[in-house]
């Protein structure tokens, strides 16, 4: 066994169990690192709640941006089930994949006036985007062509089809669609490039593309003859008709029909800020959370104090520039609580200045048979009949201020719909704060309310909110804007716990150009 | 007074009364430790706040093994470690004073006559190094192998520090000794 150094044991037994009252300083320190700790943590999470937030809306963005309709795969679905796969009519996806001399003739009547009209938007732009497609989706029944190509009509080439408007083209060629003019053959018989036939640039024309597919891929009785001869299957013509209507439809569906936005009922210039202003009511939903309460403090007060519906106002600017809002004002906010009656709990209270926070419940008075005890933090009264004392309770503990508002927005613009999100921080300047006292002599509840408290309180707040709008006009926008908002700081005053009030909010109002 | 359950419970709820409960309680001890560790008060001072602000971080960590005083202890001696880490460095590859190689326990003479506030301020008079190894060993009874890999340093360095922090504590206990007999 070895001895221990002489040494070692002085200092072991003298210092071993030594201890010292550290200053008053180091919990203060330890409290501050603690709660910046906290603190970051929290901004940690928002700003990634905020990335996230931001990262789905570009995907969304870039979604609406380039969202079309896989015309091709839509075909590939179309293929008819009746046996004729070999002789199915093909879809022309693109004119120039089959003819050699299709781009020359095709695309100047076609897409051509898809470029010249669309910078003037509106209507013409729409028919122009349809009447592409229409060219496009021309069924070929490429087994037929040959004896298709005889019958097929050279059409005049236009010359300038900006100038030579495409209704006119219906009118230099002076005939309906016909099955006939509904081929557009990749080659002639003998492999001659084929000139466009006439659909192509009759289609294009046509108000109701719907119509027109059906009638330009009707199955005549030449085509079912030669799809006799060729398969011994009799041609399906509810199949063709099914493909013309999914066509249609898929012309229907086409993003220039659907997801293009008609035109405002006011032109917005990205590149010119417009100013707004808005004027709304607010409902907001308050709930709240605890710092400096044990747990089952604050669990006892979230059970039992019942969250308010308040209606607060509001008016604030709106700068938008390149769909990017600015926005501020000035909002009338409440918060605080009802109370639920409950059991007996008390919650010493600072009551030597500050805003108070006072804790009501009550419980049968056992001793007095149909009283009611009124517990008042740490006072109580016994009432008989507690219907004044209720209503003078109602809506204690309710603080109001003046909001300021800094946020930060994104906003599209689709048609007469605008829609948005946005988030900033708000300042509020507490301006009044109700809460009651207990006159023991007389076991009465006095109310009581500090007002003029303007700038004697900053509460800060941040928020989160999306955003629908719709134009009724150019000057006027009716809008909603659903939000969550949390303090940032306490609201209460000298007080030995503080509450941290949140809410959900729903603007609903109007705005003006101005 | 609440255990140290139920104020690990709060503390790890977030619950400020119970972090300020359970500093109250363990405060003055660790600040003890960090007394011998440190050669100035507000040094002591630092490395207590920096290692309960630790011990509120990473409470999650601790799983009820062995003591929570002990696994507190533990903390506040390796964030004093830390904070002396690059002055270590330096006293370790000092160049070996033989002086007190000599010395042994036969030339000393135990006794409890020795205040804990003197002994403090014997340990606090020695180099960071020699009092670094001197308390690890001594007091919170690590060994020479333990020490070595907390500081980073070989076995003998360790051995070499303790020696050379006893002979010079003994000297200086000596001469304390004939002070207070002799005035």
């Amino acid at each position: 066994m070895t001895t221990r150094n002489p040494i070692d044991d002085l200092f072991s037994k003298g210092l071993g169990n030594y201890t010292e009252q550290p200053s008053a300083s180091v919990w203060k320190g330890i409290e501050k690192k603690l709660n910046a700790r906290r603190m970051w943590f929290k901004g940690f999470y928002l700003t990634g709640a905020l990335l996230v937030l931001i990262g789905l809306t570009a995907v969304s963005i870039w979604v609406y941006q380039n969202y079309t309709i896989p015309l091709s795969k839509n075909a590939d679905g179309l293929k008819p089930s009746n046996g004729i796969s070999d002789m199915q009519p093909e879809v022309v996806i693109k004119s120039e994949s089959k003819t050699p001399s299709a781009p020359e003739t095709k695309p100047s009547v076609a897409l051509a006036p898809i470029t010249e009209h669309q910078n003037e938007g509106g209507a013409n732009q729409v028919k122009a985007k349809k009447s592409s497609y229409n060219s496009k989706n021309v069924v070929t029944p490429t087994s037929i062509s040959g004896v298709l190509a005889e019958n097929t009509k050279p059409v005049p080439k236009l010359q300038n089809p900006i100038t030579q408007p495409l209704t006119a083209v219906n009118e230099t060629i002076g005939q309906k669609p016909s099955a006939e003019a509904v081929t557009m053959p990749t080659s002639s018989a003998a492999g001659a490039p084929i000139p466009t036939s006439v659909t192509e640039e009759k289609t294009p024309v046509s108000p109701q593309p719907r119509e027109v597919q059906k009638e330009n891929t009707a199955i005549t009785p030449e085509i079912k003859q030669e799809a006799t001869e060729n398969t011994g299957i009799q041609p399906d013509e509810s199949a063709a008709e099914k493909q013309n209507d999914s066509l249609a439809t898929t012309t229907l569906l086409d993003k220039s029909n659907v997801l293009s936005p008609t035109p405002p009922a006011t032109s917005y210039s990205p590149y010119k800020p417009r100013f707004e202003v808005l004027f709304y009511a607010m409902p907001s939903y308050v709930f709240k959370s605890f710092t400096g309460l044990t747990k089952e403090e604050s669990a006892f007060r979230r059970k039992n104090e019942v969250n308010t519906l308040f209606v607060d106002y509001g008016m604030e600017f709106r700068c938008t520039l390149k769909d990017i809002t600015v926005q501020t004002g000035i909002v009338q906010r409440q918060l605080g609580e009802k109370y639920a009656y409950a059991y007996d709990f008390i919650k010493d209270i600072d009551t030597t200045g500050g805003y108070y926070n006072v804790v009501i419940t009550s419980h049968p008075d056992t001793a007095n048979s149909g009283n009611t005890i009124i517990t008042f933090d740490s006072s109580w009264v016994s009432l008989s009949d507690t219907t004044t004392a209720m209503m003078k309770l109602n809506h204690l503990n309710v603080y109001k201020y003046m909001e300021v508002p800094f946020n930060l927005g994104y906003v599209m613009n689709h048609g007469q719909h605008q829609v948005g999100f946005s988030g900033g921080i708000s300042m509020g300047l507490l301006s009044y704060a109700s809460s009651a006292l207990l006159n023991s002599s007389t076991n009465e509840i006095i109310p009581i309310a500090t007002q003029s408290l303007l700038l004697n309180k900053v509460i800060w707040s941040y928020n989160l909110s999306l955003y629908y709008g719709y134009h009724v006009s150019g000057q006027t926008t009716l809008f909603m804007q659903a939000a969550y908002n949390k303090n940032l700081n306490g609201i209460l005053k000298n007080c030995n716990f503080n509450i941290k009030y949140q809410s959900a909010d729903a603007k609903i109002g109007v705005m003006f150009k101005l | 007074m609440l255990g140290d359950a139920e104020l690990i419970e709060g503390c790890l709820s977030q619950d400020t009364k119970a972090q300020r409960m359970l500093y109250n309680k363990y405060a003055s001890t660790m600040f003890g430790i960090c007394l011998r560790y440190c050669k100035h008060r507000a040094e002591a001072e630092d490395i207590l706040q920096e290692a309960f602000v630790k011990i509120f971080t990473h409470l999650k960590t601790y799983r009820n093994e062995g003591s929570f005083e002990g696994w507190l202890k533990r903390i506040v001696v390796n964030t004093a470690l830390n904070y002396y880490k690059s002055q270590l460095k330096r006293c370790f590859n000092e160049v070996i004073d033989e002086r007190h190689e000599s010395l042994t326990s036969s030339e000393f003479v135990p006794g409890n006559d020795i205040s804990a506030e003197e002994l403090l301020k014997l340990i606090n008079s020695l180099a960071d190094g020699y009092r670094i190894v001197f308390n690890l060993y001594a007091v919170e009874g690590y060994s020479h192998k333990e020490i070595a890999a907390m500081l980073n340093i070989s076995e003998n360095t360790s051995k070499s520090q303790l020696s050379r922090a006893r002979g010079i504590l003994q000297e200086k206990i000596n001469a304390y000794r004939k002070i207070m007999i002799n005035p």
